[in-house]
């Protein structure tokens, strides 16, 4: 049986809930009906950074959910490789050390699952109170889905 | 080059701090014309956003002032009401505070020490570049970090809404189980912190030991973290409300931070100045840990800071220890409370030093007034002070690169939290 796990990262910040709001909205699909023979969790996580290790420690493949701020249009998913992540090598805040400073810590620590896929969310993160032009869940979340079965049918 | 020649540093974003900040250099004919530390985060207005709003809620808003240290602004808080409204929390809620406060102390520290401070001493742009060399320390570092989180938890936190901090109490008391299993968590961590402490006082830190006023709580009898008065090595030593007429806030005009002066002088809070006060505070075994390591405290060396956080990484430990191991499951999480009008002061040590809060509340609980003083504010003007020392013992005759290295490094020893310090770094070097 493989562990499959599911993690939707964000904080208060409005747009930046987006992985929390698409990990609620997973927890509906029957997983464990589609997949009984792995054990799979879905969890978020408020600004974890490098405790992002922890969560997924253990593993066999690990699911991030974040927001992301590519130019993209709102409700975009991109599905994104660890290396294909831009990291910058001097950390600009703990604040801001995010998924990116994470899995660049894992890989230096050797710590990363067996399998792990990030998707990038398009949203406009803003401070609390401003508007912002945020993607539908509901919408998303199909894609999502989609996406997300595949990654672990193709695992074996 | 020429130790004449005149150099503008500029640093556009500092690295390795909390938030967003820039420095402005000017030196000319080899003295430093003019520094500016400026903090470009916008305003977070958060003593508004709580005028008009209930007592009850004031422990969730102020937790979102800062990702990092959220117990600390809910314990300046909780400390404040609770003296308006005449509430003795008890024995019990003062014994899970102080616990509550170890497990911030610990991952707050913990992640400094091995994210921000250590790549500077060891030659490293990065943790990302240092775990390569050193992952069994970085490791260690991210072990007790977890182990910090793991403690502020047990309380009852979601993990999207990290703390069950309330007005007399908690929301939940942890099980007995689930102590015990920390207890189990927090003796296994004890010989690693101790194998921390030593491996930061070996790190190869610059000596560069300068005069400042160190400023922090004192309590008859623990090592400072909820309660105390307010002392300085320079003599003072006052209660609470007497914050106000010895600490002035104002604005300086390139930055959105406010200063701080005491008796009209920069100061410095935070672990070194926590340490320098409260040697005889520690519990035994650091304290013969930090004797072993030969260095000399109180430390006038800002580069002993990193030792210092060591040093309360180990301290929150055996702290967190000794409470848990009597823990009892209690009748009550939490004291009632009797609301009335009033006006009431709360002064915690916040992992980066004193933490000031002041709240008028009606008769109703709802919050009148509001005052936040956070340490990074007060640290301001130290770091400018620090920065026109240290860069001008430093020496210009340096490369753009070094000078701003160097600054960025006399920043990161403050560990300053400019989230928090708007109620890094841009650097700009003007070389004429």
């Amino acid at each position: 049986m493989s562990r499959i796990c599911i993690l939707g990262i964000g904080s208060p910040a409005e747009g930046d809930r987006i992985g929390w709001e698409l990990a609620e909205a997973l927890r509906r699909f029957d997983w464990c009906g589609c997949f009984p023979q792995h054990e799979i969790t879905i969890d978020v996580a408020d600004r974890p950074g490098s405790r992002l290790l922890d969560l997924f420690a253990g593993a066999d493949l690990a699911v991030v959910i974040d927001a992301m701020q590519s130019g993209a249009p709102p409700g975009t998913v991109c599905r994104i490789e660890p290396d294909q992540l831009q990291t910058a090598q001097g950390l600009h805040s703990t604040h801001g050390f995010g998924v990116a400073g994470a899995l660049a810590l894992g890989a230096a620590l050797g710590r990363l699952p067996p399998r792990l896929v990030v998707y990038g969310i398009e949203s406009s993160v803003t401070q609390a109170g401003a508007a912002s032009e945020q993607p539908a869940p509901s919408d998303v979340c199909a894609r999502l889905q989609e996406s997300i079965a595949a990654d672990i049918q193709g695992g074996g | 080059m020429s130790e004449q020649r005149e150099i503008s540093i500029h640093v556009p974003v500092l690295a390795r701090v909390e938030g967003d900040g820039a420095l402005d250099i000017e030196v000319r004919e080899g003295r430093i014309e003019r520094l500016q530390l400026r903090i470009f985060e916008p305003p977070r207005l958060f003593e508004k956003f709580i005028e008009g709003r209930s007592y009850a809620e004031v422990p969730d808003l102020v937790a979102r002032i800062c990702g990092i240290c959220p117990v600390a602004y809910q314990m300046s808080a909780v400390q404040a009401l609770e003296g308006i409204f005449g509430c003795d929390a008890g024995p019990w809620v003062q014994a899970m505070r102080r616990v509550i406060y170890c497990g911030e102390w610990i991952e707050s520290h913990a992640l400094h020490i091995h994210l921000l401070a250590a790549p500077d001493y060891l030659g490293f742009k990065s943790v990302i570049d240092m775990a390569q060399q050193y992952p069994n320390e970085v490791n260690r570092g991210l072990r007790l970090q977890a182990l910090g989180n793991a403690m502020i938890r047990m309380f009852g936190g979601r993990s999207v809404h990290p703390v069950g901090v309330r007005v007399g109490g908690f929301h939940h008391a942890p099980r007995e189980a689930d102590v015990e299993a920390m207890c189990a968590q927090l003796r296994a961590a004890l010989p690693e912190a101790e194998a921390l402490v030593r491996w930061a006082a070996a790190l190869p830190l610059p000596d560069d030991a300068q005069c400042f006023t160190s400023v922090a709580l004192r309590h008859p009898d623990e090592y400072p973290m909820f309660s105390g008065r307010i002392v300085s090595d320079q003599g003072h030593d006052f209660a609470l409300p007497e914050f106000e007429q010895r600490v002035r806030e104002f604005q300086v005009p390139y930055s959105t931070a406010l200063h701080a002066l005491l008796d009209g002088q920069p100061y410095l809070v935070g672990p070194l100045a926590r340490l320098n006060l409260n040697l005889d505070r520690l519990p035994a075994p650091v304290r013969t840990v930090l004797d072993e390591t030969g260095i000399g405290f109180p430390s006038a060396n800002m580069y002993h800071s990193i030792v210092a956080r060591a040093v309360e990484i180990y301290t929150a430990l055996w702290e967190a220890l000794r409470l848990l191991e009597q823990y009892r499951y209690p009748h009550t999480s939490y004291a009632d409370i009797e609301l009335r009008a009033g006006v009431g002061f709360g002064c915690t040590e916040a992992p980066r030093g004193i933490l000031w809060h002041r709240y008028q509340s009606d008769a109703q609980g709802m919050i009148r007034a509001c005052r936040i003083v956070p340490p990074t504010n007060q640290n301001q003007a130290r770091i400018e002070e620090d920065l026109r020392n240290s860069l001008q013992s430093y020496g210009f005759q340096r490369s753009d690169a070094e000078l701003r290295l160097r600054a960025e490094t006399v920043v990161r020893n403050y560990d300053p939290c400019i989230s928090c310090s708007t109620h890094f770094l841009q650097l700009k070097i003007d070389r004429r």
